[in-house]
C-alpha cells in the first residue's frame, strides 16, 4: 500500500511537471519571439512574401496574426488555445500547426527510438563486459575509447559516417527523408553519440556490484552463480542505468536539433530553428511544446521504472 | 572493516597510471587556455584575409595548417576561435559555480523558503535540454557571445547548486559541524573548515566535466549557424563552413574537429581524475 | 569430537605478521568465544577458515573440517565446503543479504523441495523473527532482524560449523539479548560455533568455551566461566576487569553541590512528533547522572535540547549563562567524526585561537594532553587515522581546555573496546571528582551507571504515549532497559 501510494505521488509529481514544463515553453516561445531584434511582423511579412514587401503588407501580417494587440492580450489567447488544444496556423504558411508538428515528432521519434534504442542495446554488453574485467586490459581500452569518443562533438561523427558510408561507399542516402534507408545514418550517429556515457554507466553499476559483499555472499550460502546474477544482483545492477537513461535521453532530444541539421531532416529540431528564426510564434510554441512534453514522459517513465526496480527508493527509510 | 576480508584496494585512483593527468589533462588544457587569453599578441596572420590564390591549401610553411576555402589560414582561425570557443566555456562554468555555489550553500544553511525555491527553480531547468537551451536564449537575445554565455549560464548553475546543496546539508548534519558549533566557532569558519574541504573535488570534477561540455555545446551552436556572425571564426562554424570538402582536402575539417577534442578530452581527464579521488574520500570519511 | 580445528594459524603480509600460530578447536554443540580489541586480527582467522584471504596475503597452517584435514593456504578446497561444512555470519548482516530479496525468499531458496517458502517462516520464527516481519525485503529490517534472518538462513543450511564476526557490532548494545537468543537456538541444533567478539558480556552470557587474542597471538584460553572467574594472563585479567558488571555500585550519597541545569515539565521531540513529556529534573556540579533507557526512546533527543540544538516542544530548561559560547557541550558517540575530516587534527586544536578566550584554552592543552596520556605526535594525524580511545580522549581534552560547566556525553563508550572503556570512563568520573563539571552520561548499560553515576534516571514509556522519566538511583536492580 504504501508503495503504491508513493508510486502515485511520483506519477503525479511528472504530471504536475509535464504541465509546468508545457507551460514554460509555451511561454518561453512567446518571450523569444517577442523579444527578438527588429520588428517581427517584418520578418513575418518577408517569410511569407519574399523580397517584395512594403509597408502595407508588414501591417497586412500585423492584422492577420492578431499582432496588432496589446501584448499581454497575445499572450493570453495564445495560453488559451493551447488549454484547449489548438494550436493555431502558422504564421508563414498559413497552415494549421498540430499536423505540421506532428509529422515532424513522427520522424523525429523514429530516429530517437532506433539511435536510443540501438545505443541501449550495444552499451548494455560493452558495459558489462568491461564491468565484469574490472581493471584489466579490455576495461582499461574501453574507459580510454569511451573519453575520446564523449569527446567529439556529434556532428563530427555525422560527418564522418556521411563521407565514409554517402560518399565514399554511396551505400546510404546522405540527407532528406525521401528515400529509403535514410534513418539509418541519423540512428547511428545519434547511438555512437549516446554510447560512451551510457555504457559507461552500465560499467560502473556492473563494478559498483561486484564490489558488493552480497555476491560473494551467495556463493558462500551454496548458491550458484546464474542464480546470483539473476536472482540477486541483475535488479539492483539495472537501477542506477534505468535511472540514468531519462536524464540522458532528455540531453539527447537537444542533440537531434544538430542531427535534423546535418542530415537536413524535417525533424522537431529543425523547425524550432526555422521557426525561431522567421518568428512564427504558433509553429514554435507548437515544436517547443511537444519536445518539452516528451521529455517529461521520458524522464517519468524511467523515473517510475527505477521505483518498479528497486522498493527502496519509493518506501519511506525506516528509523533505526 | 565491512567484510571478512583484507581491504582489496578497488583500484579506482590508480586508473589512470602516474603521470598521466599532467599530461593529457592539465598540460593541453593550459596551453589552449594560454592560446585564448594570448592569442591576439601571437597571431601573425589576420583570421579573416582572405587569399584566393591559397585556398584549399593544405599544410605548408606558409600555412601551418593549410587555408580554407576562401584562403583564409586556418591556424590564425583556430587561434582566434579558442577565445570564443574555449574562452566562454571556462568562463560560463566559472559564472554558473560561483552562482550554484552560492545559491546551494544558502539553501542548505537556511533551508526552508530558499531552498523550496532554489530547488524547484533547479528542477524546471534541468528538465530543459542544455543544447536546446542555449539555442533558444540565443535565438531570443539574437545570437553573439553575451546570449551564448547567458544560456550556458543559466542551464549549468542548477547543476553546481544541487552538487553544493545536497554535500553542504550532510556535512552540516555531521557530528564535526555540530561539535564546533558547541564550541562556539562562527558560520564562516564551519563553512572554511569543515564544508568547503567536503565539496571542493566534487566542484572541480564537475567543473572540469562542465568545461568540455561547453565546449562541445559551443561548437555545436557555431555547427548550426546560431553563434556568431559571419566572418568571425569559431571552431564548429570553421566546421559548418567546410564539412563539404572532408573528402578533398580534410584539414580544413579536422584541425578545428582536433581543437574541440584535445579541449574536451582533456577536461574529461581532469574531470574524472578529480572524480577518482573524491571516491577515495568517500571511502576514509 | 571436535568438528573444526585450527591448527597452528599462521597470516602474514609482507612487512607484518598479522596472526601468528593459532590454534583453536570447537566441537558439536559448543560456542568457542575469540575475544579480543580491534586490529588484533581476530576477524581473519574467520576469513581465513573461509579461504577469503586474499591472495596476496600468505596464511599457513592447517584447518581441519569434520576430520578433513586442509592446508590454510589452499583457499579453493576451503571454498568447496562452503555451505556445505562451512558457513559465515558476517560483521553486517544487511551488506550480506541479497539487497531486493524478501526475508522469507531469502531463506527459502537455500531450501529444496515444494515446502520452501514453509519452512523457510518456519525457521525464521525459530529464530523469534515476528511473522510480520518475514515479508520484508533487508532495507526494511533493522540491524538486529536482519542478524536473525541470517541465522535462519545457517539454520537451514546444512554446515555444521558456524563462523561469527562481530555478530553484536553495529547493533544497539540494548539488543545483546537478541543475539544471545539466536546464537542458543544454533548451538542447540548440534552445531559447532566459533563466535569472533571484542563484547565481553555477550561472552559472559554464551560461550562455552573462550580465547583471548592480544597482538597477534592466543594468550589464553579454557573453559569460560573458569578462565573469567580466575584470569591467569594480565591482559585477561585487564580485559575482564573492563567489564563494567564487575565493578562495585557506587554508593547513594546526597547531593549539596549547586544545580548545573533545571528541566522544569520539559516535553521533547522531532519536528512535531512528541517523545517525551514531563521531564523534571536537575544535575548537580560534580555529579555523573546516568540517563536509561532503550533505544529509540529520546535519549539523544533529551540531550540535544538540554544542549540547544532540538527546540523544546514545551516547557523550561535552565542552563549557565552562555559566554561567547554554550556552558554545555558534549562527547559524541563516535569520537573520530567529531574533528574535520579534511585537516590535521593539530589544525583543528590550533583552530580554537579564533574562539572567545581560546588563547588561554590553547595555552591549556599541552597539560590536559598529558593529563589525559596522550602523545604529541597525534596531532600531525586526520582524525580517522587514530583510535576511538584516542580520540574520544582528545574531544574530552579539547572541551575541557574552554572551561564548560556541563558535559553532555551521548553513549561515549559503546564504540570502544571494553579496556578502552574503562580508561575514558575513568576519565569521566575524574572530570565531575577534580573539574567539578556536571555530567550527563546518556548511556543503555545499567551495569555502568550503576558502577560510576551518583544518580541514575530511566526514560520508559508505555507503548506509543510519550515517554516519562522515573528516577532509579536508589533501586540497583531496576527494571532492565530493554
Amino acid at each position: 500500500m504504501r508503495r503504491l501510494r508513493g508510486l502515485g505521488a511520483v506519477l503525479i509529481g511528472h504530471l504536475i511537471a509535464a504541465a509546468g514544463v508545457a507551460f514554460a515553453v509555451a511561454t518561453l516561445a512567446f518571450v523569444a519571439v517577442q523579444m527578438a531584434p527588429g520588428d517581427v511582423a517584418f520578418r513575418i511579412a518577408e517569410a511569407r512574401y519574399g523580397e517584395r514587401i512594403s509597408l502595407q503588407t508588414v501591417d497586412q501580417a500585423r492584422a492577420a496574426t492578431g499582432m496588432d494587440q496589446n501584448v499581454l492580450v497575445q499572450y493570453l489567447r495564445w495560453i488559451e488555445s493551447s488549454l484547449t488544444g489548438q494550436l493555431g496556423r502558422s504564421m508563414v504558411s498559413g497552415r494549421p500547426v498540430m499536423p505540421e508538428v506532428w509529422r515532424s515528432f513522427q520522424t523525429t521519434s523514429g530516429v530517437a527510438v532506433a539511435g536510443v534504442g540501438l545505443a541501449l542495446f550495444m552499451s548494455l554488453i560493452i558495459g558489462f563486459a568491461a564491468g565484469m574485467q574490472q581493471d584489466r586490459i579490455l576495461d582499461r581500452a574501453f574507459l580510454f575509447a569511451s573519453a575520446i569518443l564523449s569527446s567529439v562533438p556529434s556532428f563530427l561523427i555525422g560527418i564522418a559516417l556521411i563521407t565514409l558510408f554517402a560518399i565514399t561507399l554511396r551505400w546510404l542516402p546522405a540527407a532528406g527523408n525521401n528515400l529509403p534507408g535514410y534513418a539509418i545514418l541519423p540512428s547511428c550517429t545519434l547511438a555512437l553519440a549516446l554510447l560512451p556515457d551510457l555504457s559507461r554507466v552500465a560499467r560502473n553499476a556492473v563494478v559498483r556490484t561486484l564490489q558488493d559483499f552480497y555476491p560473494t555472499y551467495g556463493r558462500i550460502k551454496g548458491q550458484s552463480w546464474p542464480r546470483i546474477v539473476f536472482g540477486h544482483a541483475l535488479r539492483p545492477t539495472l537501477v542506477p542505468i534505468v535511472a540514468y537513461f531519462g536524464p540522458l535521453v532528455a540531453h539527447t532530444i537537444g542533440g537531434l536539433v544538430v542531427i535534423d541539421v546535418l542530415f537536413n531532416l524535417d525533424g522537431l529540431g529543425t523547425r524550432l530553428i526555422d521557426s525561431v528564426l522567421a518568428a512564427d510564434i504558433p509553429m514554435a510554441m507548437g515544436a517547443g511544446l511537444l519536445i518539452g512534453v516528451s521529455v517529461v514522459a521520458v524522464n517519468g517513465i524511467s523515473d517510475i521504472m527505477v521505483q518498479l526496480l528497486d522498493p527502496r527508493l519509493s518506501t519511506p527509510r525506516l528509523r533505526p | 572493516m565491512t567484510q571478512p576480508m583484507l581491504a582489496s584496494s578497488p583500484g579506482r585512483a590508480r586508473r589512470w597510471p602516474p603521470g598521466f593527468v599532467s599530461v593529457f589533462g592539465f598540460l593541453p588544457l593550459a596551453i589552449m587556455l594560454l592560446v585564448a587569453l594570448f592569442g591576439p599578441w601571437l597571431l601573425t596572420a589576420n583570421p579573416n584575409r582572405q587569399d584566393l590564390a591559397a585556398a584549399y591549401a593544405p599544410p605548408s610553411a606558409a600555412y601551418v595548417l593549410g587555408a580554407d576555402d576562401l584562403g583564409r589560414s586556418i591556424a590564425a582561425r583556430l587561434v582566434a576561435g579558442a577565445r570564443i570557443s574555449l574562452g566562454i566555456a571556462v568562463v560560463g562554468v566559472l559564472a554558473s559555480l560561483a552562482t550554484g555555489l552560492l545559491l546551494g550553500f544558502l539553501s542548505a544553511f537556511h533551508g526552508g523558503g530558499v531552498r523550496q525555491v532554489v530547488m524547484r527553480l533547479s528542477d524546471v531547468i534541468i528538465a530543459c535540454p542544455s543544447l536546446l537551451f542555449v539555442i533558444l536564449v540565443s535565438g531570443l537575445l539574437g545570437g553573439g557571445i553575451g546570449a551564448i554565455l547567458f544560456g550556458l549560464w543559466m542551464s549549468q548553475w542548477p547543476g553546481f547548486a544541487r552538487l553544493t546543496a545536497a554535500i553542504a546539508a550532510k556535512e552540516l548534519a555531521a557530528d564535526h559541524v555540530e561539535a564546533s558549533r558547541l564550541l562556539g566557532f562562527r558560520p564562516g569558519y564551519i563553512f572554511r573548515a569543515h564544508v568547503m574541504p567536503a565539496i571542493m573535488p566534487y566542484l572541480t570534477s564537475l567543473g572540469a566535466l562542465a568545461v568540455g561540455a561547453n565546449v562541445l555545446t559551443i561548437s555545436s551552436v557555431g555547427f548550426l549557424g546560431l553563434g556568431l556572425r559571419p566572418p568571425d571564426a569559431e571552431w564548429g562554424s570553421m566546421i559548418a563552413g567546410t564539412m563539404t570538402y572532408f573528402r578533398t582536402s580534410p584539414h580544413m575539417v579536422l584541425a578545428p574537429a582536433g581543437a574541440i577534442l584535445i579541449c574536451t578530452l582533456s577536461a574529461t581527464v581532469i574531470g574524472e581524475y578529480y572524480s577518482a579521488r573524491h571516491q577515495g574520500i568517500e571511502e576514509i570519511a | 569430537m571436535e568438528r573444526l580445528v585450527v591448527d597452528n594459524l599462521t597470516i602474514a603480509t609482507e612487512g607484518r605478521t598479522i596472526v601468528e600460530n593459532v590454534t583453536l578447536g570447537v566441537s558439536s554443540g559448543e560456542i568457542l568465544a575469540v575475544l579480543g580489541e580491534t586490529g588484533s586480527g581476530k576477524s581473519l582467522i574467520a576469513s581465513a577458515i573461509m579461504g577469503l584471504i586474499p591472495r596476496g596475503v600468505s596464511v599457513s597452517g592447517r584447518i581441519v573440517v569434520n576430520g578433513r584435514s586442509l592446508d590454510a593456504a589452499d583457499r579453493d578446497g576451503l571454498r568447496s565446503l562452503w555451505s556445505k561444512d562451512l558457513f559465515l555470519l558476517p560483521q553486517e548482516p544487511l551488506n550480506a543479504l541479497a539487497p531486493l530479496l524478501r526475508a522469507d525468499a531469502q531463506v527459502a531458496e537455500q531450501i529444496r523441495g515444494r515446502r520452501s517458502r514453509a519452512e523457510a517462516c518456519a525457521a525464521l520464527s525459530a529464530m523469534q523473527l515476528d511473522p510480520r516481519h518475514h515479508r520484508k525485503r533487508p532495507f526494511e529490517l533493522s540491524g538486529g532482524m536482519a542478524q536473525r534472518v541470517m541465522a535462519a538462513i545457517a539454520s537451514v543450511t546444512r554446515a555444521g560449523i558456524i563462523l561469527a564476526d562481530e555478530p553484536t557490532k553495529g547493533l544497539d548494545a540494548d539488543r545483546r539479548h537478541v543475539v544471545a537468543g539466536v546464537f542458543d537456538t544454533l548451538r542447540a541444533s548440534g552445531r559447532a560455533i566459533l563466535l569472533i567478539t571484542h563484547d565481553i558480556a555477550l561472552v559472559r552470557a554464551l560461550a562455552d568455551q573462550v580465547a583471548f587474542l592480544d597482538e597477534r597471538r592466543i594468550v589464553e584460553s579454557g573453559p569460560t566461566a573458569g578462565v573469567l572467574a580466575s584470569p591467569a594472563t594480565d591482559y585477561a585479567r585487564r580485559y575482564v576487569a573492563s567489564d563494567p558488571s564487575s565493578w562495585p555500585a557506587r554508593a547513594y550519597k546526597r547531593s549539596h553541590t549547586r544545580k548545573t541545569v533545571e528541566a522544569e515539565r520539559l516535553r521533547i521531540g522531532i519536528d512535531d512528533a512528541v517523545l517525551a513529556d514531563e521531564l523534571t529534573f536537575h544535575c548537580h556540579a560534580g555529579h555523573i547522572t546516568a540517563l536509561l533507557g532503550r533505544s529509540g526512546i529520546g535519549k539523544t533527543t533529551l540531550g540535544r535540547t538540554l544542549l540547544g540544538l532540538t527546540r523544546p516542544l514545551g516547557g523550561i530548561v535552565r542552563r549557565p549563562p552562555a559566554e561567547g559560547r554554550s556552558a554545555l557541550q558534549k562527547l559524541h558517540q563516535d569520537p573520530t567524526r567529531v574533528f574535520s575530516p579534511w585537516q590535521a587534527i593539530g589544525r583543528s586544536i590550533e583552530d580554537m585561537r579564533h574562539l572567545a578566550g581560546g588563547e588561554s584554552a590553547l595555552r591549556q592543552m599541552p597539560v590536559l594532553m598529558q593529563r589525559f596520556g596522550l602523545r604529541d605526535d597525534m596531532l600531525e594525524r586526520r582524525p580517522h587515522q587514530i583510535s576511538g580511545g584516542e580520540a574520544q580522549r582528545l574531544a574530552l581534552a579539547r572541551i575541557l581546555a574552554l572551561k564548560p560547566k556541563m558535559l553532555i556525553a551521548d553513549e561515549p563508550t559503546s564504540r570502544l573496546d571494553p579496556p578502552v572503556q574503562e580508561q575514558v570512563i575513568r576519565h569521566l568520573r575524574e572530570i565531575a571528582d577534580i573539574d567539578e563539571l556536571a555530567v550527563l552520561l546518556i548511556t543503555h548499560d545499567l551495569d555502568l551507571a550503576n558502577a560510576i553515576a551518583d544518580r541514575r534516571m530511566l526514560l520508559e514509556a508505555e507503548d506509543a504515549a510519550p515517554a516519562r522519566l522515573r528516577d532509579v538511583t536508589r533501586s540497583p536492580q531496576a527494571p532492565t532497559t530493554q
